[in-house]
């Protein structure tokens, strides 16, 4: 534990981009129009992006910053590992779903109502293929989320962590906060009082 | 919190239903017979009744409530029957008893939660709202905690098919690091319209009886049960009867496609080095491998190369149950981890029904005929899931 950094936090919620507490970038509007902006900032020409639903658009994005200056070595990708929690799964994708089987059911919308999708679209565009965890929890809880990762450091190969809370529940009421974990010494160690001074909950 | 890899985690107890069987007798029987449980639907109120069959559990939610002297409570989902029927079995035959001063946990994995009442109740929204609170992959989970007591520690994971397999991994790692004494893991999901549509659209449903691994294969069949297991440190074993000790777990993702496995399954090939790694053991040392074969044309052959490059072109007897059982999904792992056990406690291997020819890409030929005395020391299984979520375990016997 004491060998591992928060290399970098994101936190994507309400239009407002905050990098390690600092506000990057403030769009005005809808949820469509703050990704598509950050897309092209961050990710400009990813045509996937473009079918995933709202939840897996949110985690994604935000990880796409998250890694943006802290791109994980290519020798590194068996070794990254996640855990993302939230309290709706996928609910807002399950309404729209469930509305489509009346008429012609889609696959392409079926897929997400599956919450560990979103981690399969990160892996998806940076090959990583580590061991992926999802849960679901009422709330965020900083004992729960550090008992989880403390249960991971321990037992398996992991070099690198993504972590965090990614919940989308209406284009206006969103949170995706997210950390990048690394083994190796930083100037912030991996405590759970680091990371509950970095946690925001909107 | 003190980690102690060395740790050992056993198995104490087991608790199944499915189309197969309402407990592990029955289970057993019919493995053991090649009675397998694919039929038409007939719970659900769906157009593709006559154009698709299931692994269904003949017994209504009401008389599942009877068994469980539920009567009375109308909201419990279908998932969350399936799940308190097979913890209880688990919970009894571990001999657990409430409040015993060991701390108790509960993890189960699920994907549809409880749609299946949803999906019925939403229609006319307004008159009953129980639905919303029964709605989330949590709930079934915190029922079956209250219906056993166990609230040191309650958790539900959700990642697709493998989520079964994923709880006890969770467990069995909580269990390691002390956080937990014992824990109550496994999967449950029931049939729903919600997932036989999407898996319809999906278009690798077997309108006929699945074949998996069969050159011919045509898609899988959806089924629904639970599989729970009772999984104990040393500490609160007290010279209890123990099935066989979880030796080795591992899970990946194989980054290639949400729904469809890469062409050489790395990710399947990664979860099961990962976990023989763990086990300590030597590839010929394993006896049986419980394979995830669903019966689609990408499942199969992917996990075969991947078994193919594992143990060096020298794979070991394995087969796939869910031609008796249909794919049910996050019970899946909870379902198969059961069929592990069961098949070191009997030393038996149970058959892949319908299998005629084999994959030629693979060539692999899986087990048909039941085997006895087959001398099952360790046995793999494999749950892979939507999202390229790939999970092993390994059960070793005592």
């Amino acid at each position: 534990m004491n060998n591992w950094s928060i290399i970098n936090n994101v936190v994507l919620s309400n239009g407002k981009v905050h990098i390690n507490n600092e506000l990057k970038h403030s769009i005005e509007g809808d949820f469509a129009t703050v990704s598509k902006e950050l897309l092209n900032t961050y990710s400009k020409g990813y045509g996937k992006f473009f079918k995933m639903d709202k939840l897996s658009k949110l985690g994604f994005i935000a990880s796409e910053i998250l890694l943006h200056n802290n791109p994980i070595p290519e020798e590194d990708n068996n070794e990254v590992a996640f855990l993302i929690g939230n309290s709706e799964a996928t609910t807002y994708t399950d309404i729209k779903y469930h509305e489509s089987i009346a008429n012609i059911p889609s696959p392409a919308v079926f897929v997400y109502t599956l919450p560990n999708i979103l981690i399969g679209e990160i892996c998806l565009k940076n090959c990583f293929r580590g061991e992926n965890l999802f849960y679901i929890s009422q709330d965020f809880n900083i004992d729960e989320f550090w008992m989880h990762i403390t249960t991971l450091l321990n037992s398996s190969s992991s070099k690198h962590i993504i972590a965090g809370w990614v919940n989308f529940i209406n284009d206006e009421e969103y949170l995706s906060n997210i950390y990048l974990f690394s083994q190796g010494k930083n100037q912030l160690q991996l405590t759970k009082e680091n990371i509950q001074s970095t946690f925001i909950v909107q | 919190m003190q980690f102690d890899k060395d740790k050992k985690v056993f198995v104490t107890g087991i608790g199944i239903i499915s189309a197969i069987g309402t407990n592990a007798k029955e289970t057993l029987s019919s493995l053991e017979h090649k009675k397998h449980g694919i039929s038409q639907i007939s719970h659900i109120k769906t157009i593709h009744k006559d154009e698709l069959k299931v692994g269904e559990i003949k017994l209504t939610n009401a008389e599942i409530k009877e068994r469980l002297n539920l009567q009375g409570d109308n909201t419990y989902p279908r998932t969350t029957l399936l799940a308190i029927h097979a913890a209880k079995e688990a919970y009894e035959d571990a001999g657990l008893k409430r409040n015993d001063g060991f701390k108790t946990g509960v993890i189960l994995g699920t994907t549809v939660g409880g749609m299946d009442k949803s999906e019925v109740v939403y229609k006319n929204i307004g008159e009953d709202l129980s639905f919303i609170d029964s709605h989330h992959c949590g709930y079934t989970t915190e029922r079956v905690a209250d219906f056993l007591g166990a609230h040191d520690f309650v958790s539900s994971l959700s990642t697709a098919c493998s989520s079964g397999v994923n709880a006890i991994l969770l467990g069995a790692r909580l269990i390691k690091h002390g956080i937990l004494d014992r824990a109550i893991v496994g999967g449950t999901d029931a049939l729903s319209k919600f997932t036989i549509n999407g898996f319809r659209t999906l278009m690798i449903l077997h309108t006929e009886h699945s074949c998996p691994f069969d050159k011919n294969r045509k898609g899988l069949n959806l089924g629904e049960g639970a599989g729970i297991i009772v999984l104990e440190s040393e500490k609160s074993l007290n010279g209890k009867k123990v099935y066989c000790e979880l030796t080795g777990y591992a899970n990946n993702n194989d980054a290639f496609h949400q729904t469809a496995s890469s062409p050489d399954g790395l990710g399947p090939y990664l979860s099961m080095k990962n976990a023989l790694e763990m086990s300590g053991l030597k590839p010929c040392e394993i006896d049986y491998i419980n394979v995830h074969g669903t019966g689609t044309d990408n499942n199969d052959v992917t996990e075969g190369l991947a078994m193919i490059k594992l143990f060096d072109g020298k794979v070991p007897k394995f087969s796939s149950t869910k031609a008796f059982t249909g794919h049910a999904l996050g019970g899946a792992g909870g379902i198969e981890s059961v069929f592990s056990i069961l098949a070191i406690e009997h030393d038996m291997i149970f058959p892949n029904l319908n299998f005629k020819e084999a994959i030629p890409e693979i060539n692999l030929i899986p087990v048909t005929e039941t085997i006895k005395n087959a001398g099952v020391k360790n046995v793999m299984t494999n749950s892979f899931g939507f999202g390229g979520n790939d999970s092993t375990l390994i059960f070793s016997k005592v």
